[in-house]
């Protein structure tokens, strides 16, 4: 499946603009970005919490409908794209 | 205790302005350079102090630029930018400041700043939530400078009052794609560069014009009276954006509206911005 984050994430991913992860089985967006975050592991402190969670800050949408945190246990398909957005960063 | 106002004078520089005035742009960054002098030498507090002291940023959500009169580059040898006041507003979750620049002793241009206040996760792409001033900041402002009420928001009661009253002379669409060039420290739009994308929109609007009753292409010879710019939502880098531009007559004036639209996050509106020229 495809990921695609927020330009201000592109560093941590060699500036890809679009990631394809591999999807070991049926997962959820959740489980998908775990995938990410352990192909990329300098996205963990990034997204996640002190508690594991991924940040208040970030907006997730699957297949370009935005996601409550308590929507992203839904399932993924290998064909379906999750978009990773940074809500606000302070510069 | 009275007001700590803070003034910087600045050399003229011919990359400060196009062939009519003042940029925008210009001042809105050296607003936003005067704004962290006040900070440093007021309150003792420097950007990256900030960032890293007391975990706060801020993102600008709103800026009104008012050209107070002629102002060009021969005018004078130097000109002098300030902060005239600073309020935390709403809460103390916004930042209201009030920028002047003036020289031999007559303003020539106003601009005030809103911005909001975040608190950050301390990673290194500066992750950060709507928050409000720490009470480490706070400590550090005086009581003046204080002011719990809400502020007053510009843009949407204009964009309102001209969309309702006005007659719709024209469109355009300008896309773009935001490129380093036009990021900050997070590889977020620079606010600076709103009003630039916007008139872009308005240049590019007149320049397509095949016929040209309603005089649009004389603008260009025309001086800006006020750029209000409303900013909502962040953009990143290589981020596919629209200026969706509309030229109203209201009451026989000119006005311009843009709405910039975020295409890669779900086509958000971004931000609005109206500019009005000089009579």
């Amino acid at each position: 499946m495809k990921i695609k984050l927020s330009g201000n994430l592109a560093r941590f991913v060699d500036y890809q603009r679009e990631l394809d992860i591999e999807l070991p089985g049926e997962l959820t967006v959740n489980a998908a970005i775990e995938q990410l975050v352990n192909a990329y592991p300098g996205l963990h402190d990034v997204i996640y919490d002190k508690q594991g969670d991924i940040k208040k800050g970030y907006l997730i949408a699957y297949n370009g409908k935005k996601l409550e945190p308590n929507q992203r246990d839904q399932p993924v398909n290998a064909q379906g794209c999750i978009d990773l957005f940074t809500a606000v960063a302070g510069g | 205790m009275s007001e700590r106002p803070v003034r910087v004078m600045r050399p003229m520089d011919p990359m400060l302005f196009d062939p009519l005035q003042f940029h925008t742009r210009y001042l809105l960054l050296l607003s936003k350079s005067c704004m962290w002098s006040w900070f440093y030498e007021r309150t003792g507090i420097s950007f990256p102090g900030l960032v890293r002291k007391h975990h706060q940023g801020l993102v600008a959500v709103e800026c009104d630029v008012e050209y107070v009169r002629p102002f060009g580059l021969f005018d004078s040898d130097e000109f002098c930018v300030s902060v005239e006041r600073v309020r935390a507003r709403q809460g103390n979750s916004v930042l209201e400041l009030f920028h002047e620049f003036s020289a031999q002793g007559q303003v020539f241009a106003k601009v005030r700043m809103l911005w909001r206040m975040l608190e950050l996760d301390g990673d290194q792409a500066l992750t950060g939530a709507p928050g409000v001033l720490r009470d480490s900041v706070l400590q550090r402002l005086e009581p003046c400078e204080i002011d719990p009420s809400r502020e007053l928001r510009q843009v949407e009661v204009l964009r309102t009052q001209v969309e309702g009253e006005g007659e719709k002379i024209g469109e355009g669409h300008y896309p773009f794609t935001l490129y380093r060039h036009l990021c900050e420290v997070a590889d977020q739009w620079s606010f600076l560069e709103v009003p630039g994308l916007a008139s872009a929109g308005r240049e590019r609007l007149i320049d397509a014009l095949e016929q040209d009753p309603f005089k649009l292409r004389a603008t260009l010879g025309r001086p800006l009276g006020q750029v209000l710019v409303k900013i909502s939502c962040p953009f990143y880098l290589f981020e596919e954006g629209e200026v969706k531009t509309t030229a109203f007559s209201v009451h026989g004036r000119l006005v311009f509206v843009h709405r910039v639209i975020n295409l890669t996050r779900m086509s958000t509106l971004a931000a609005v911005v109206i500019e009005t020229f000089q009579d």
